[in-house]
C-alpha cells in the first residue's frame, strides 16, 4: 500500500503537473496512433490521409509548444525540471522543438511533393515522421543520462527505418544498414560513456553530475574517456568529422525528403544536447579536468567545416554534394560552441545564441536547397548528377532564382539568412579571440562558394540548348509555393532578423 | 583676380588665345560642310589673332620699357591646401612672342590654303593648325608653370596630329608616335622639375617663384635639379641632345607643318621656356644648358651636310641653330638666344616653306630629283636665298646680328673662363658648317642644271597664296632685327628686381640669383660668399657669371668685335666652300665623301642615334613589358590559378583519402573478420564495418592521446 | 522624395526591378525602357543632389537614419559627404548609359536588366551606407548579380572569368567581414555605426589597428585591385559584356579605394600612417606594373583592363601622402577613371559589336573608315594618358604633385608612368587606327546614334572637366580635408 500511496503522491505531484508542460510531445504521440490508424482505413497508396493526420498533429504539436513558451518560468539555470528531473522546460528546449516541428511539417510536405518513394504506402512513414519529432524535442530537453540515451535512440532508430523505407531502391537499403551499424556503435559508445559518468558520481542528471564532478578530483581520466564517448556519440549525430563516415552515403541514398530532413533536424537535436551536455558537464568539469575543451571543440570544427567543405568541392552529385556541405555546416556550428566567455570560463552566450539562430536560418536554405532536388527529380532526372542541371535556371525562373537563394544563403552572402547566421557565429568566435578559427571559417566561406556556384553555374551558365530556347519547366503549383515558402524565410531573414534574434535571445538568455 | 592689366587688354589677349580654338572646334565638327572647307574661316581667325597681337606689339613699343610687364590671374583649382591659378603674363617677350607666332601661323595657314589643296582630310588640317595656334599663344601667354606645362603638352599634341596628317603612310604615323613619346620623355624631367619647385615654394606662378628664388627660400642643388629637370623639357621640345631624334621624322607632316611647328614655333618653345625661367637656373644649371646646347649644335650641324632630302637638310639646320639658341641662354646671353629665336622664326619658317614650294613643284623631297629650279620658281628662289643668307650670317641681314651676339656672348663667357672657350670655338666652326650645307641646299636645288629633266619641266613656280607668305617673310628674314628695339625691349631681367623688400637676402651675395645679375659678380669672387653647392665644384664655376649682355662693358665690346669679324670669317668660308664644291664644282663631294667613308657613314646614320635607342630604349621597353605579361600571367594569375588547382587537388586527395584508404586501411583488419562479416554477404559492401572500426579507433586514439600528451 | 532622396537613389532601380520581373518575357523592348526609365531616376536624383549638396560643409548630408536591428545597433544609416557624392552620381550616370550600351543584348532580356538594376541599387547603397553593417550587405549585394551578368551574358570563357571574379572578391570581402566584426566588438559600446567609429576610434589599441588594417586592405585591394591581387580583373573584364566591363570598371574598381578612405582612413590612423609608405609602394608598382603589362597585350579589352590596373595606382599613390592635393587628386582621379574607361570600354564593345574581335593587330587604319570612331576614341585614349585638357591630366597632377613632398624618390619612378601609359596609348592607336585600311573593314559602318548618346555627355565630361575641375574638386575637398585630418591623429 506504501508503495502505491508513493505512486499517487508521485503521480500527483510530479507526473500530473509536469503533464502541463508536456502537451506537444502527447500531441505528437496521439497522432502517431491516429496516424496509423488512418493509414490502415485506406487501401489507396500513397494515400495521403496520414499525411494529413500527421500535419495536423505537427502543428498543434507546435501550437501548443508556441502556446507554452509564453508561460511564465521560474529563473535559472535549471528551468522546469519535470518528470523527476527527467526532462526540462525550458526556452532552450522549446526553441528546439518549434524548430523540430516545423521542419518536420516541412519535410512532410516535401514527402508529399515528391517522387522518390514511387507509389508505395505512406501511412507508416508519416507515422513514423511523428514518433522522430517526438524523439527529437525529448533530445532537446533531457537531462537525464538515461532520457538522453533513450531519446537518441528513439530518433536513430526511426531514421534507420526512414532511410531504408523504400525496400527496393537498393541504395536506399544499403544506405539504411550503413545507418543502422554506424548507429548502434556509435549509441554503444555513448551508453559507455554515460555509464562511466554514472559510475564516478552516482547521478543520472547533468546539472548534478557537473556539480559532483567538480567536487571530485582524481577522475579526470575517466571524466575524459567519457567526455569523448559521449562526444562520439553526439558527433555521429550532427556528423562531425571524424564521426561523419556514414553521412555522404546515406545522404545519397536516402529519399531525398528523408536526406533534407536528417540533414537539419537530427542535426540540430544533436546541437541541442551538445549544448546541454556543454554547459552542464564541461562548462564546469572542463575547467577542473584543466582540459582546454574549445579547443577541442574548435579543432572539430576546423576540421569538419574544412573536411565537409573540401570533399564537396570534388562530388558531381548534387545530394553527395549537399551531403557533404551539412558536414561543414556542423563545422561552422559547432564554431558557436567552441567559443567560451573568458570571464566566467563557460560556453559564451554569444556562441550559443549564434547556433541557435544559425540552426533556425539553415533549416530553411538548407530545406530549400533539398526542396529544389527533389522538384528536380520529378522533372528531369534521377541521377541528380549536377552535369543534368544544366540550363535548368532559365526554363524554370522561380527554381533557379530559389536554389540561387538557397545556395548562396548556405555560402553566407548578404542580403541573405545565412549571412547573418554566419556573422554571429563569426562574432562569437571573434569575441572569443579564436582569431585562428575565424580565419579557417572564412576561407572555408570561400570554398563553399566554389562549389555551391559550381550547381548554378550549371543551371545558369552552361546551356546545352545553345540553339533555340529550351522548353520552360512547369513547376507544380504546391511546389512553387513550398519554393516560396523556403525562400521567404532565407531572404527576409537576411533583411529583418529582429524578431527572431529576440526569440533566440529568449531562448539563451535564461541560462546565462 | 589679381591684375594690373587694363580691362581691354586682358580681352584682346584672351581673344588671340580663344580665336584659333574656336577655329578648332568649328572645323572638327562643321568643317566639311563649310564653303571651301573652312580654310578662310581658320585663316581669318588667326589673322584676327594676329591684328589683335600686332596692336598689342605696338602698344608694348610704345611704352617702350625693359621691364614692362602686366599681370592677370584667375583662381582655377582651389581645394584648401592647393591653390593653382591661370593668369596672363603679358610683357615685351610675351609681345614678340605672339608677334612671331602669329605672324608665322598665320603665312603658313595662308601658305597651306595652296599647299594642301584638295587633301582628303583638308578642314581637319585647318582645325588642327588652329588648335596648335591656341596652344602655342596659350603657352607664351600662360603665367605660371602648371599652365606652361598644360600648353606645352597641348603643343605636343597638336604636333602629333599633324605629323600625323597623312596617317596612311606608316611613316608618318611612326614619326608622329616618335614626337610625341620623346618629347614626353623629356616632359617627365619638366614635370619633376615643377614638382620640387612646387613642393619647396608651394606656387606655380612664374614672379612668385622669382621672388621665392630671390629671397633664398630655394637654392644650391635642390634648385639646380629643379633647373635640370624644367630643362628636360626643352631637350624634348627643343630637340636637344640626346631627344633630337623626333625632329627629322616629324618632316612626314605637311611641309608647312614643318615650317610653322617644327621649325619656328613649338621647337622653340624649349628656348623660350628657359629664357622665361631663366632667373631660376643655377650657374650649374646653366652650364648643364650650355653644353647640351653646344653639343646639339654641333652634332647636328655636322649630320645636315650630307643631308640629300631638302627637309631633313633643314630639319638638322633647325636642330643646330635650337643648339645655338640654347647655348647662348646657358652661357648667360639671354638676349642672344631670344633674340635668334624669334630670327631664326622668321627665316627658318620662310626655308621650309620655300622648301614646300619646291616640293609642291617637283613632288620631290630629294635633292638630287631637284637643280636649276631658279629659273622656274623665281620668287622661291629669291626668297630662299635671302633666308640663306640670313642663316648664314651675312652682315646686314637678321640672322646675322642675333647670331654675332650668340657668339659675342659665348666668347665673353669663354673669356672669362677659360676652360669653356671652347664653346665659342665650336659655335663659330658651326657657324662656318651652317653657311656650307645651307647654300649646299641652295646649289643643289636651285643652280646648276636641272637633274631630273621630267621633274623640271613640270615645275612651276606657286600660286600667290604661296609666294605672298614667302615675300612677307623674306621681308621680316632680312629687316626683323634692324633698329636694335629687341635689344632694348628684352632685356635680361633681374633677380633683385623680384626681392620681396620684407625679406632680406638670406646670404649677401651668395645668392646665384645675384650672380645672374651680373651686378654683383666682384662679390662673386669673395670665396667665402660663395655658396656651399658651388664649393663642390671644381671647375670652379662660381665665376660663370659674366656672360652676358652686362657683363663688364669693355670685355663685352671686345668680345662682341671679336666675334662679329669672327663669325663674318666663317660664315665666307662656308659659303666659299660651298661654292667651290656645289657651285664651281672645282672639288668633288663624291670624292671627299669616298675618301671620308667612315665619317660619311657616321653621319648619313646620324650617329646611329636611332638605332641606339631602337635596341636600347623601345626594345628593352618592349621586352620589360613582355616580360611583366608573361610574369602577369604565368606567375601572379599562376598562382591563383596554382592555389585553386592545388585546392582541388587537396580535395581530390582528402575525397579519395577519405572514401577509400581509410577504407583500405582499416580493409586489413577487415580481412580478419571476414568470416564474421559473411553472414552480411547478401548487402555486403566492404565498407561498413569499415567504417564503425574506423569510429571505435578514432574515439578512442583522441581519448589516448590526452592521456599521454594532454591537450 | 527629397526628404529620403539617398534611399529613393538607392533603391529605385530594385522596383524597377520588380516592375521588370513582372513582365512578359516576350517583351524586351519594353523590358528595356523600363530598365532605362528606373536608372534614370537614380541619376535626376544624383543631379538633384549635385545641385543642392552643400560644399562649405565637411560632414554628412541627406542623412537618414532608422533603427534597424536594435539589439545590435544596427541601423539603417545613410548619408553622404564630399567623398560619396562624386561617386554617387558616377554610378547613377555610368548605370543609365550602360543601360543602352546594353541594348543589343537579346539573350534573357529580362533577367539581365533586372539584375543589373539589382546591382545598381548595390553600388549606390555602397556608396551612401554609413553603417558598417549596411555597407557590407550592400557590398556583398553587388557580388551576386555580377556573377550572373558576367557568367551568362559574357565571352567565351565567362564562366572562369564569373567564378575567379566571385572567389576572389568574397575572399577579400569574407576578410572585411572579421574586420568589422573585431571593430564591432571592441568598441564599447558595440555598434556599426561609421560616424561614431571615427571619432571614438582610440579604443582601438595600435596592434589591434595595424591587423585590422591589413584584413581590410586586402579585402579593399583585392576590389581597386592592387598588384598582386588583380588577375581577376583581366579575366573579367575581357570576358564581361561591355556594359558590365564599364560598371566594373567605372563603378566597382573605385569601391576598394572609396572603402580604405571611408573606413580605414578615420577608423585606423594610427595604422594608416604607418602603411602609408607601403601603399604609396603598391601604388607605383600598380602604375608602372599596369602599364607595362598593358603594352604587351594584344586584346584590346585587355589593355584597356590593365590600364585601369595603373590608372588605380595614381589613386594608391595620392591617397597614400595624405595631403590635400593627394588626396583630391586621388578622388578626383577615381572619378575621372570612371568617365575615362567607362568611354573606352564603351569604345572596345562599338568595334566588337562590327568586327568580332578585339585583336589590336587585327585592325589598321580605321580612322579612314570610320572618323567619328576614331575621333571620340582619340578624346578618351588622349583622356588615358592624361593630356592637358583632359579631365585625367587634372587628377593625375594633383597626385603627383600631392605625393611629391612626402615621397620624393617614389614619386619620381611613377612619373615614368606617364611615358609607358603614352607608350601603349599610342602604338594601339597607331596600330589599329593609323595606316592603310584592312580591306576586311572596307565596309565597317561608322559609331551609331544609340552608341553616340551612351558616349558624347561622358566625353563632354572628360572635357570639362578638364577644363574646369572645380565643379567636382569643389565637393570633395572640404570633406577629403577632413579626412585626412583624421586619418593623420595619431
Amino acid at each position: 500500500m506504501e508503495g502505491l500511496e508513493q505512486l499517487g503522491t508521485y503521480l500527483v505531484l510530479d507526473i500530473l503537473p509536469s503533464i502541463r508542460w508536456f502537451v506537444p510531445e502527447i500531441i505528437l504521440f496521439a497522432g502517431f496512433t491516429l496516424a496509423i490508424f488512418a493509414d490502415l482505413t485506406t487501401d489507396k497508396p500513397g494515400a495521403t490521409r496520414s499525411a494529413w493526420v500527421a500535419l495536423g498533429s505537427l502543428v498543434a504539436a507546435l501550437a501548443a509548444t508556441i502556446a507554452g513558451m509564453g508561460a511564465a518560468l521560474p529563473e535559472g539555470l535549471g528551468g522546469l525540471s519535470l518528470f523527476r528531473g527527467a526532462v526540462v522546460f525550458d526556452p532552450l528546449a522549446n526553441f528546439f522543438k518549434v524548430l523540430f516541428l516545423v521542419a518536420t511539417i516541412l519535410v512532410v510536405i516535401l514527402i508529399l511533393r515528391s517522387r522518390d518513394f514511387g507509389l508505395r504506402k505512406m501511412g507508416e512513414l508519416h507515422a513514423l515522421l511523428l514518433v522522430v519529432a517526438a524523439g527529437l524535442c525529448l533530445m532537446a530537453s533531457s537531462t537525464h543520462l538515461l532520457l538522453l540515451y533513450l531519446s537518441l535512440e528513439m530518433v536513430s532508430y526511426v531514421s534507420y527505418v526512414l532511410v531504408g523505407y523504400v525496400k527496393e531502391d537498393r541504395r536506399a537499403s544499403e544506405a539504411g544498414l550503413k545507418y543502422v551499424l554506424f548507429g548502434s556503435v556509435s549509441s554503444g559508445a555513448m551508453i559507455f560513456g554515460l555509464s562511466i559518468l554514472y559510475g564516478l558520481t552516482g547521478e543520472m542528471n547533468l546539472t548534478k553530475i557537473g556539480a559532483a564532478l567538480a567536487v571530485s578530483p582524481g577522475t579526470e581520466p575517466a571524466v575524459l574517456v567519457a567526455s569523448f564517448l559521449v562526444m562520439a556519440g553526439i558527433g555521429y549525430k550532427i556528423a562531425a568529422v571524424p564521426f561523419h563516415f556514414w553521412c555522404p552515403d546515406v545522404y545519397e541514398g536516402a529519399p531525398t525528403p528523408l536526406t533534407a530532413f536528417l540533414s537539419v533536424a537530427p542535426k540540430a537535436a544533436g546541437f541541442a544536447m551538445l549544448a546541454r551536455v556543454t554547459i552542464h558537464l564541461f562548462g564546469q568539469a572542463g575547467s577542473l579536468l584543466a582540459i582546454d575543451w574549445p579547443l577541442v571543440m574548435a579543432v572539430f570544427s576546423a576540421l569538419t567545416m574544412t573536411l565537409g567543405n573540401v570533399i564537396a568541392v570534388q562530388q558531381s552529385n548534387v545530394k553527395r554534394l549537399l551531403a557533404y556541405s551539412s558536414i561543414a555546416h556542423a563545422g561552422y556550428l559547432l564554431m558557436g560552441l567552441a567559443c567560451v566567455d573568458r570571464a566566467t570560463g563557460t560556453l559564451s552566450e554569444r556562441g550559443l545564441f549564434g547556433v541557435l539562430f544559425y540552426l533556425v536560418v539553415y533549416l530553411f536554405m538548407n530545406l530549400g536547397a533539398f526542396a529544389v532536388v527533389i522538384a528536380l527529380r520529378e522533372k528531369v532526372s534521377d541521377e541528380e548528377e549536377i552535369d543534368s542541371y544544366r540550363g535548368i535556371g532559365p526554363r524554370a525562373p522561380l527554381l533557379g532564382v530559389a536554389m540561387a537563394i538557397f545556395l548562396f544563403s548556405l555560402t553566407g552572402l548578404p542580403p541573405l539568412a545565412g549571412f547573418v547566421g554566419k556573422f554571429f557565429l563569426f562574432a562569437a568566435v571573434i569575441e572569443a579571440e579564436l582569431y585562428w578559427l575565424a580565419v579557417v571559417g572564412i576561407l572555408n566561406s570561400v570554398i563553399s562558394l566554389y562549389y555551391y556556384a559550381r550547381i548554378l553555374k550549371a543551371m545558369y551558365l552552361e546551356r546545352v540548348d545553345e540553339t533555340g530556347e529550351a522548353p520552360p519547366l512547369r513547376l507544380a503549383p504546391s511546389h512553387s509555393v513550398l519554393l516560396v515558402v523556403l525562400a521567404a524565410p532565407t531572404v527576409l531573414l537576411g533583411i529583418f532578423w529582429a524578431p527572431l534574434a529576440g526569440l533566440v535571445q529568449r531562448s539563451v538568455g535564461f541560462l546565462f | 583676380m589679381a591684375t594690373n592689366m587694363p580691362a581691354d587688354m586682358v580681352t584682346s589677349l584672351v581673344l588671340i588665345l580663344l580665336l584659333p580654338l574656336a577655329g578648332f572646334a568649328i572645323q572638327m565638327f562643321f568643317g566639311t560642310r563649310l564653303p571651301r572647307k573652312g580654310d578662310w574661316l581658320s585663316t581669318g581667325l588667326i589673322g584676327i589673332s594676329l591684328v589683335l597681337g600686332i596692336v598689342m606689339f605696338i602698344r608694348t613699343l610704345g611704352v617702350f620699357d625693359a621691364g614692362y610687364a602686366r599681370q592677370v590671374h584667375w583662381p582655377w583649382i582651389d581645394i584648401g591646401g592647393f591653390r593653382v591659378g591661370m593668369g596672363i603674363l603679358f610683357d615685351n617677350l610675351t609681345a614678340v612672342m605672339l608677334m612671331v607666332v602669329g605672324i608665322v601661323s598665320f603665312l603658313v595657314h595662308l601658305f597651306s590654303i595652296g599647299y594642301l589643296h584638295g587633301d582628303v582630310r583638308y578642314s581637319r588640317y585647318f582645325g588642327y593648325l588652329g588648335i596648335f595656334s591656341f596652344s602655342m599663344l596659350g603657352l607664351v601667354l600662360c603665367d605660371n608653370l602648371l599652365a606652361l606645362y598644360v600648353f606645352w603638352e597641348l603643343v605636343g599634341l597638336s604636333s602629333y596630329l599633324l605629323i600625323g596628317h597623312w596617317f596612311e603612310k606608316k611613316s608618318a604615323s611612326d614619326a608622329a608616335k616618335k614626337a610625341f613619346l620623346t618629347t614626353r620623355i623629356g616632359d617627365v624631367g619638366m614635370f619633376i622639375g615643377i614638382m620640387i619647385l612646387y613642393a619647396k615654394l608651394g606656387t606655380f606662378r612664374f614672379d612668385e617663384i622669382f621672388a621665392a628664388v630671390a629671397d633664398g627660400e630655394i637654392g644650391g642643388s635642390l634648385l639646380t635639379w629643379a633647373g635640370v629637370g624644367l630643362f628636360c623639357g626643352a631637350i624634348g621640345k627643343s630637340a636637344q641632345f640626346p631627344l633630337h631624334v623626333w625632329l627629322p621624322d616629324a618632316m612626314e607632316g605637311p611641309t608647312p607643318v614643318s615650317a610653322l611647328i617644327h621649325a619656328a614655333t613649338m621647337v622653340a618653345a624649349g628656348v623660350y621656356m628657359v629664357g622665361r625661367l631663366f632667373l631660376l637656373f643655377t650657374p650649374e644649371a646653366l652650364l648643364v644648358i650650355a653644353y647640351i646646347g653646344l653639343i646639339t649644335a654641333v652634332m647636328a650641324a655636322s649630320i645636315a651636310i650630307v643631308q640629300t632630302d631638302i627637309k631633313k637638310a633643314l630639319a638638322y639646320s633647325t636642330i643646330s641653330q635650337l643648339g645655338y639658341m640654347i647655348t647662348a641662354l646657358g652661357v648667360g646671353g639671354y638676349t642672344a638666344g631670344l633674340f635668334h629665336l624669334m630670327t631664326h622664326a622668321f627665316f627658318k619658317a620662310l626655308l621650309f616653306l620655300g622648301s614646300g614650294s619646291v616640293i609642291h613643284a617637283v613632288h620631290s623631297q630629294e635633292m638630287p630629283d631637284m637643280g636649276g629650279l631658279r629659273k622656274k620658281m623665281p620668287v622661291t628662289f629669291w626668297t630662299f636665298l635671302v633666308a640663306t643668307l640670313a642663316i648664314s650670317g651675312v652682315p646686314g641681314l637678321s640672322g646675322f646680328f642675333s647670331k654675332d651676339m650668340i657668339l659675342g656672348a659665348s666668347l665673353a663667357f669663354g673669356m672669362e673662363h677659360s676652360s669653356h672657350l671652347i664653346i665659342f670655338l665650336l659655335l663659330l666652326v658651326t657657324a662656318g658648317v651652317t653657311a656650307f650645307y645651307m647654300f649646299r641646299v641652295v646649289f643643289l636645288t636651285f643652280l646648276g642644271r636641272p637633274r631630273d629633266e621630267e621633274r623640271y619641266a613640270h615645275a612651276h613656280e606657286s600660286p600667290a597664296v604661296m609666294t605672298i607668305p614667302l615675300t612677307v617673310l623674306a621681308v621680316l628674314a632680312v629687316g626683323s632685327a634692324w633698329g636694335g628695339w629687341f635689344q632694348a625691349l628684352v632685356v635680361k631681367p633681374e633677380l633683385g628686381q623680384y626681392r620681396t623688400a620684407a625679406v632680406a637676402p638670406a646670404v649677401p651675395g651668395g645668392e646665384h640669383g645675384e650672380a645672374h645679375a651680373g651686378e654683383h659678380h666682384e662679390a662673386v669672387h669673395d670665396e667665402t660668399t660663395i655658396p656651399d653647392a658651388l664649393h663642390a665644384d671644381p671647375e670652379g664655376h662660381e665665376t660663370h657669371v659674366a656672360g652676358g649682355d652686362h657683363a663688364d662693358h669693355g670685355a663685352a665690346h671686345r668680345a662682341h668685335q671679336i666675334a662679329m669679324i669672327t663669325s663674318i670669317l666663317a660664315a665666307g668660308l662656308g659659303i666659299l666652300l660651298a661654292w667651290l664644291f656645289y657651285g664651281r664644282r672645282l672639288f668633288s663631294a663624291e670624292t671627299v665623301r669616298r675618301r671620308l667613308a667612315a665619317v660619311h657613314l657616321l653621319l648619313s646614320k646620324k650617329y646611329y642615334f636611332d638605332e641606339i635607342y631602337a635596341v636600347g630604349v623601345v626594345g628593352t621597353t618592349l621586352w620589360v613589358s613582355r616580360a611583366a605579361r608573361a610574369f602577369d600571367t604565368h606567375v601572379v594569375d599562376g598562382a591563383v590559378n596554382g592555389t585553386a588547382w592545388r585546392a582541388r587537388g587537396f580535395s581530390w586527395f582528402i575525397g579519395l583519402f577519405d572514401n577509400t584508404v581509410i577504407d583500405g586501411m582499416v580493409n586489413g583488419v577487415a580481412g580478419t573478420v571476414t568470416a564474421w562479416g559473411r553472414q552480411f554477404r547478401r548487402i555486403q559492401t566492404g565498407k561498413i564495418q569499415n567504417y564503425l572500426l574506423g569510429l571505435v579507433a578514432v574515439a578512442l586514439i583522441l581519448a589516448f592521446v590526452r592521456l599521454v600528451r594532454g591537450f | 522624395m527629397t526628404g529620403h532622396v539617398l534611399s529613393w537613389t538607392t533603391f529605385f532601380p530594385l522596383i524597377g526591378m520588380a516592375v521588370i520581373l513582372a513582365m512578359p518575357r516576350n517583351r524586351p523592348n519594353l523590358i528595356k525602357w523600363t530598365a532605362a526609365a528606373a536608372s534614370a531616376v537614380p541619376l535626376v536624383l544624383s543631379v538633384w543632389i549635385f545641385v543642392n549638396f552643400d560644399r562649405g560643409e565637411a560632414g554628412l548630408q541627406f542623412v537618414e537614419r532608422v533603427p534597424w536591428i536594435r539589439a545590435f545597433n544596427i541601423e539603417y544609416f545613410m548619408g553622404i559627404d564630399g567623398l560619396s557624392v562624386p561617386m554617387v552620381i558616377l554610378t547613377a550616370l555610368l548605370s543609365f548609359l550602360c543601360m543602352f550600351a546594353s541594348w543589343n543584348i537579346n539573350k534573357m532580356v529580362k533577367g539581365y536588366f533586372a539584375l543589373f538594376l539589382l546591382l545598381e541599387t548595390g553600388m549606390m547603397g555602397v556608396f551612401c551606407a554609413l553603417d558598417f553593417f549596411l555597407f557590407f550587405v550592400f557590398w556583398e549585394v553587388m557580388l551576386l548579380p555580377m556573377y550572373f551578368l558576367i557568367g551568362i551574358w559574357g565571352g567565351p570563357r565567362r564562366e572562369y572569368a564569373a567564378i575567379k571574379f566571385f572567389l576572389y572578391t568574397l575572399l577579400g570581402s569574407v576578410l572585411m567581414l572579421l574586420s568589422m566584426i573585431a571593430l564591432y566588438l571592441m568598441h564599447d559600446p558595440h555598434t556599426f555605426d561609421m560616424t561614431r567609429l571615427w571619432t571614438e576610434y582610440g579604443v582601438y589599441g595600435r596592434t589591434f589597428q595595424l591587423i585590422v588594417y591589413v584584413a581590410l586592405f586586402i579585402g579593399f585591394a583585392i576590389k581597386v585591385p592592387v598588384f598582386p591581387f588583380h588577375t581577376w580583373l583581366p579575366d573579367a573584364h575581357v570576358e564581361a559584356p561591355t556594359a558590365i566591363s564599364v560598371i566594373l570598371a567605372g563603378v566597382l574598381l573605385k569601391m576598394g579605394i572609396y572603402g580604405m578612405l571611408r573606413i580605414s582612413y578615420p577608423i585606423l590612423p594610427v595604422a594608416t600612417v604607418y602603411f602609408a609608405y607601403g601603399l604609396a609602394v603598391l601604388g607605383v608598382i600598380n602604375i608602372l606594373y599596369g602599364a607595362l603589362c598593358a603594352m604587351a597585350q594584344k586584346d584590346l579589352k585587355k589593355l584597356v583592363a590593365y590600364s585601369s590596373i595603373s590608372h588605380m595606382g595614381y589613386c594608391l599613390l595620392g591617397m597614400a601622402a595624405l595631403t590635400p592635393a593627394g588626396m583630391n587628386g586621388a578622388v578626383l582621379q577615381m572619378f575621372n577613371h570612371g568617365t575615362t574607361t567607362a568611354m573606352l570600354f564603351l569604345l572596345v564593345g562599338v568595334i566588337y559589336d562590327r568586327a568580332h574581335h578585339r585583336d589590336i593587330e587585327g585592325f589598321g587604319g580605321l580612322a579612314t573608315q570610320m572618323p567619328v570612331y576614331t575621333g571620340i576614341v582619340t578624346v578618351a585614349f588622349f583622356a588615358s594618358l592624361g593630356l592637358p585638357g583632359l579631365s585625367g591630366f587634372i587628377s593625375e597632377a594633383l597626385v603627383f604633385l600631392g605625393a611629391f613632398p612626402v615621397f620624393q624618390t617614389l614619386t619620381i619612378i611613377a612619373v615614368i608612368g606617364i611615358v609607358l601609359t603614352a607608350g601603349y596609348i599610342l602604338w594601339t592607336l597607331q596600330r589599329m587606327f593609323l595606316g592603310t585600311l584592312n580591306e576586311k573593314y572596307k565596309s565597317l559602318p561608322d559609331i551609331n546614334g544609340r552608341e553616340l548618346f551612351t558616349l558624347v555627355p561622358l566625353a563632354i565630361i572628360v572635357i570639362v572637366l578638364g577644363v574646369w575641375p572645380m565643379p567636382v574638386l569643389d565637393l570633395m575637398r572640404r570633406s577629403l580635408g577632413w579626412i585626412a585630418e583624421m586619418a593623420q591623429r595619431v
